[in-house]
């Protein structure tokens, strides 16, 4: 039966997708006034704001625009920008990569430092240091990104200079790209690094607590790499999950940074393409959004009924 | 030990508390007390550093921060609890009557959640506001529309285990009507971990509207939001870090203080939920 538990989960994308192009639809259908002379601004001419209609398909009926976006969602084929002429999936797909690399390295960083923040708590359960983490993982988790993204570029880029201040580096340097890369990612990581370090613990601390455990450490068997193992082993699936439901919001705090750092993206090209309300634009780099993001839930849905034989039995009998 | 017991008894959650008492005051008295217009501009005394007359300083048209951060903060408070009410009565009303509705209506309320929990809500407000453009009327909305799931899946949970037990199974028995046990029985029931979500989900409401506001795209001018007031700050960091630190501040101690009364609450009302993300 592990099919129909696949079955429903592909579903349950699907839907959220074809919600997702029904509703950037009908933003087009509520945009007040004429989208057309709202993209020209005050340059708009009767004859401009009449050609552009005619460019965007604005005159045909609805039914039809619906059945024509449907489809260049559905290919991938996000149309051409009328403003530079250019097709939009290569705006799309010339920044996706950048924000990629933003959001792969943030969770990177959180795993390297959550990790061990975590273990190292756990295994030293109400020193001073573990209660310090509980209260420095708590900030991390609550304080705004953009906040951390600002307060991060005014240390290290603008008074102390260790790091540049904003673009993504040379495309051929890849020390310099690391280097544009450091804070942009720490400061979106830094809410995981905490939340991690907090999973990490609890799941750790329950385990270390069972008899079998106990009974291995009074034969003198364990330490540092018992404790590893038994970390990584328990608190694998739970990390999964946050960075799962997560993905999201790490998105969402991947278009401040950029815009903060100034750093090429689909947070930046949304952002930008809504100040000069070229809403194909917002529609393409939005879409794309939403698929990476179902696209990684579906992904840690698989790895998780693949990594818990529990889970994969309850998933069963649903 | 009550609940408020145990909140004092924890350091975190005293914290917690001092720090949202502190935001409180400044975004309750704050505006009342500052001898200061928020939009008076006075530019000879622009990027002044913190003074007796101004303690966070001023900003690049020599606006006193103290005074702009105080209404900014009362705007964020006011708009947060706004929001979390609309999401509340919301999530409540769908849950519980996904609860007791026939299961072909449930069904299709819970995928109602599912594809709502499952967009990006920045992206999704950003697309909304794309369209719209920014205002009150449709942040409050957005915002809330985000957070609902999140109500209604409790709710719904909580009213499940109700619709079984044995205490409405003898209301019911002795007459009560459907309307009667939820509105007598069902949602005073449901309070304390409803009151729980409520305050986690303050500083995210908070957290969400300064963002987009910085970005230009949440409350319009010529309201200042704490997310304006970094955004001014950004703009003109280069020349004076003064107002990014007030602005910034001011946001730290509002999501830190709720954050961490919002967890000493949880865990004194209903440990249960801590495995909530």
């Amino acid at each position: 039966m592990r099919l129909g538990v696949v079955a429903s989960r592909l579903a349950a994308t699907l839907a959220v997708l074809v919600a997702a192009m029904a509703l950037l639809f009908a933003l087009t259908l509520a945009i007040p006034g004429d989208p057309a002379a709202a993209m020209l601004g005050p340059r708009a001419t009767p004859e401009a704001t009449a050609s552009i209609t005619r460019q965007m398909g604005l005159d045909q009926p609805v039914p039809i625009r619906l059945w024509r976006f449907a489809g260049l969602l559905a290919t991938g084929d996000f149309g051409t920008d009328i403003v530079s002429g250019r097709p939009i999936r290569d705006m799309v797909f010339e920044v996706l990569p950048f924000t990629l690399a933003l959001a792969g390295t943030a969770i990177g960083l959180a795993l390297a430092l959550g990790f061990p923040a975590g273990i190292h708590a756990a295994t030293h359960p109400g020193r001073i240091s573990d209660r310090l983490l509980a209260l420095v993982s708590v900030a991390f988790v609550a304080v705004p990104n953009f906040v951390v993204a600002i307060g991060l570029l005014l240390v290290f880029s603008l008074r102390l200079r260790w790091l540049p201040v904003q673009g993504a580096g040379e495309t051929d340097d890849l020390l310099d790209q690391v280097r544009h890369l450091a804070l942009p990612a720490l400061a979106i990581g830094l809410g995981w690094i905490g939340y991690i370090a907090r999973l990490v613990r609890a799941s750790l601390l329950e385990v270390l607590g069972q008899p079998y455990i106990r009974t291995a450490r009074a034969f003198g068997i364990g330490g540092f790499r018992l404790t590893w193992k038994l970390a990584l082993r328990n608190a694998a699936i739970p990390t999964l999950a946050a960075l799962g439901v997560g993905f999201g919001r790490l998105l969402g705090g991947a278009v401040f940074a950029e815009i903060i750092f100034a750093r090429p993206g689909l947070g930046t090209l949304i952002f930008q393409a809504i100040r000069a309300r070229n809403y194909p634009v917002v529609q393409a780099g939005v879409f794309v959004t939403v698929l990476l993001f179902v696209a990684t839930n579906l992904v840690v849905d698989a790895l998780f009924l693949w990594l818990d034989p529990r889970l994969r039995a309850e998933a069963e009998r649903l | 030990m009550s609940a408020l017991g145990e909140i004092r008894a924890g350091a975190s959650g005293r914290l917690g508390a001092v720090l949202v008492l502190a935001v409180l005051g400044y975004g309750l008295l704050g505006p009342w007390l500052s001898p200061w217009d928020p939009a008076g501009i006075m530019v000879p005394d622009r990027f002044a550093g913190p003074s007796w007359s101004h303690p966070f300083g001023t900003d690049q048209l020599g606006r006193d921060l103290a005074t702009r951060g105080a209404y900014a903060t009362r705007l964020a408070l006011g708009l947060a609890i706004a929001t979390v009410t609309v999401a509340l009565a919301g999530g409540v009303g769908l849950g519980v009557a996904c609860a007791f509705a026939p299961s072909r209506v449930a069904r299709s309320i819970l995928i109602g959640f599912d594809v709502l929990a499952a967009f990006p809500s920045l992206i999704l407000a950003l697309a909304i506001i794309a369209a719209f453009g920014p205002g009150l009327d449709r942040l409050v909305p957005i915002i809330a529309a985000s957070l609902l799931p999140h109500f209604g899946r409790v709710a719904r949970a909580q009213a499940l285990g109700f619709r079984g037990s044995a205490f409405v199974e003898a209301e019911r028995a002795l007459g009560a009507g459907t309307a009667r046990i939820l509105f007598r029985h069902v949602l005073p029931n449901m309070l304390g971990p409803l009151v729980v979500l409520v305050s986690m989900d303050l500083p995210v409401v908070v957290t969400l509207e300064a963002g987009l506001s910085f970005l230009g795209l949440g409350v319009p001018p010529p309201l200042a939001s704490l997310g304006t007031l970094l955004n001014d700050g950004y703009a003109n960091l280069g020349r004076s870090p003064g107002p990014v630190l007030a602005a910034g501040g001011v946001l730290v101690v509002l999501t830190l203080g709720f954050t961490l009364l919002g967890e000493a609450l949880r865990d004194a009302i209903d440990p249960r939920l801590r495995s909530l993300p």
